[in-house]
């Protein structure tokens, strides 16, 4: 076979087995070769149909010092110069953005629990889930970066609260039909940081 | 339909090989003041602690360093191939590293970048430019990446079809409202009204779906990647994810043929440019 046939017949094959694994396979399969050939794209797609946000409540002997929402925090970082662009998107992603991971496991928990009568193992995720434990890690490192930026607060110990809100459809707002919006508006994921030595 | 194939298609790659270089350097420089809290593991649980890709956290200043002189090296057109390689390495490593700052566009780009490997875009706008003519591995390479952008929309037209959102007509509003300060854009009272947000939604899905067939068709190409570039700019402005509109945007110009493209360079800049190799 001449060359140029042989590398014609190599690129039909390849393209043939990425069209197929991408349109054919099962995701398991296609985990298997995600890193080595594209196995499919969801843009432009809505990743989730919930909105979230994390509460802050800094103390200092029990005294309140102070509390804030990181979307106003982020919303106050992005109106700073363009330069700081790139660190404002840095922190929304490592403090924000994966938010909806935890919550996927929050709403995956539950639904098991109550229409598959399983144990809800939420709790238990947070603690062994790869996956979990550097989002919920990062959420507790983000005050430190806070009273890192702001010195004059004083804080022995920080409390995390982490909510959900499901997006309302203004054409639809009684639209239920989805989990998201069976389980509502609420606190899913509360945790604390001690910072006393 | 084999005129789209068949088409020459020498000249893009190397505009691509600049312009990719300069939103890849763009976009390194920009990370400059933010490395202190991505690549310090006390601010950052998402930095892999073991393997060989943890090293280069530690020594990020010099990791980011040598990727810049990568890139400038690429985007001048000194070292060949050799050059497109280690930019493909460098942005699989850059990937691994900050993974949680990944878009769609970085998974398309490393593909795209890992094809382009193979393409000769030396044959203009370099500094050390190519003798030979087009080889037959370079054509292959094209067609990859043309191939790449097909599979995309067809796979995101094929996912949208199937997915419920998306049969409903929410699924825009729904996308539009991850993003920050939608509540308080123009798109918030648009996407508020039931026909506007449900005849995007299926405009969006029809687009994607038409998108190959109008390409390879000759006298839709021109309408079909105007207005793919119009949908990359609006979302660029609106979602502010500049690199990911301008990965995509560029891939658009492979699938122009040679004397398209210099139909849309003006003449001055192709006799300085991109005049006919001797």
């Amino acid at each position: 076979m001449k060359p140029q046939r042989l590398l014609f017949t190599l690129f039909v094959l390849y393209w043939a087995g990425v069209y197929g694994v991408t349109f054919f396979a099962g995701n398991s399969f296609k985990s298997k070769f995600r890193d080595t050939i594209p196995t499919g794209y969801r843009m432009f797609a809505p990743v989730t149909n919930t909105n979230y946000d994390v509460y802050y409540e800094f103390y200092s002997g029990g005294e309140l010092k102070e509390k804030f929402f990181i979307s106003d925090y982020l919303k106050r970082q992005n109106e700073k110069s363009v330069v700081f662009k790139k660190s404002n998107f840095v922190k929304e992603r490592l403090y924000g953005g994966l938010i909806k991971t935890l919550d996927y496991h929050y709403q995956k928990s539950l639904y098991d629990e109550l229409y598959k009568q399983k144990e809800n193992d939420f709790e238990k995720q947070v603690l062994i889930n790869r996956e979990l434990i550097p989002i919920v890690e990062n959420l507790k490192q983000f005050p430190q970066l806070y009273l890192l930026e702001n010195p004059e607060i004083e804080a022995d110990s920080i409390s995390i609260s982490v909510l959900r809100k499901p997006m309302i459809l203004p054409f639809a707002p009684d639209y239920k039909d989805d989990f998201t919006y069976k389980i509502g508006e609420k606190t899913f994921f509360q945790t604390s940081l001690n910072l006393k030595p | 339909m084999k005129e789209f194939w068949t088409a020459e298609r020498m000249i893009y790659p190397s505009v691509f090989r600049v312009l990719i270089g300069l939103v890849l350097l763009t976009d390194l420089i920009s990370f400059i003041p933010a490395t202190d809290l991505l690549f310090d593991p006390e601010f950052n649980a998402f930095l892999p602690q073991t393997g060989f890709i943890a090293p280069l956290a530690e020594h990020s200043t010099l990791f980011l360093s040598v990727y810049a002189l990568v890139l400038i090296l690429f985007i001048l057109g000194i070292g060949k191939n050799i050059s497109s390689f280690l930019v493909f390495v460098f942005h699989v490593l850059m990937m691994q590293l900050t993974l949680p700052l990944m878009t769609w566009g970085d998974t398309i780009l490393k593909f795209s970048l890992l094809y382009f490997i193979f393409v000769d875009s030396f044959q203009y706008l370099a500094l050390n430019r190519s003798k030979k003519s087009f080889s037959f591995i370079s054509q292959l390479a094209v067609w990859s990446i043309i191939l790449h952008v097909f599979l995309i929309y067809l796979n995101n037209a094929y996912f949208k079809i199937l997915d419920k959102d998306w049969q409903q007509g929410i699924a825009v509003f729904y996308s539009f409202s991850q993003y920050q300060g939608f509540q308080e854009s123009n798109w918030f009272s648009v996407l508020s009204n039931e026909f506007f947000a449900k005849s995007i939604n299926y405009f969006i899905i029809l687009q994607q779906l038409t998108f190959v067939p109008m390409v390879i068709w000759k006298k839709t190409r021109g309408i079909a990647i105007l207005l793919s570039v119009f949908i990359h700019f609006l979302m660029l402005f609106q979602f502010e994810l500049w690199k990911f509109e301008l990965i995509v945007v560029l891939l658009y110009g492979f699938l122009l043929n040679d004397k398209e493209i210099r139909n849309l360079i003006p003449e001055w800049i192709q006799q300085r440019l991109i005049s006919n190799r001797t």
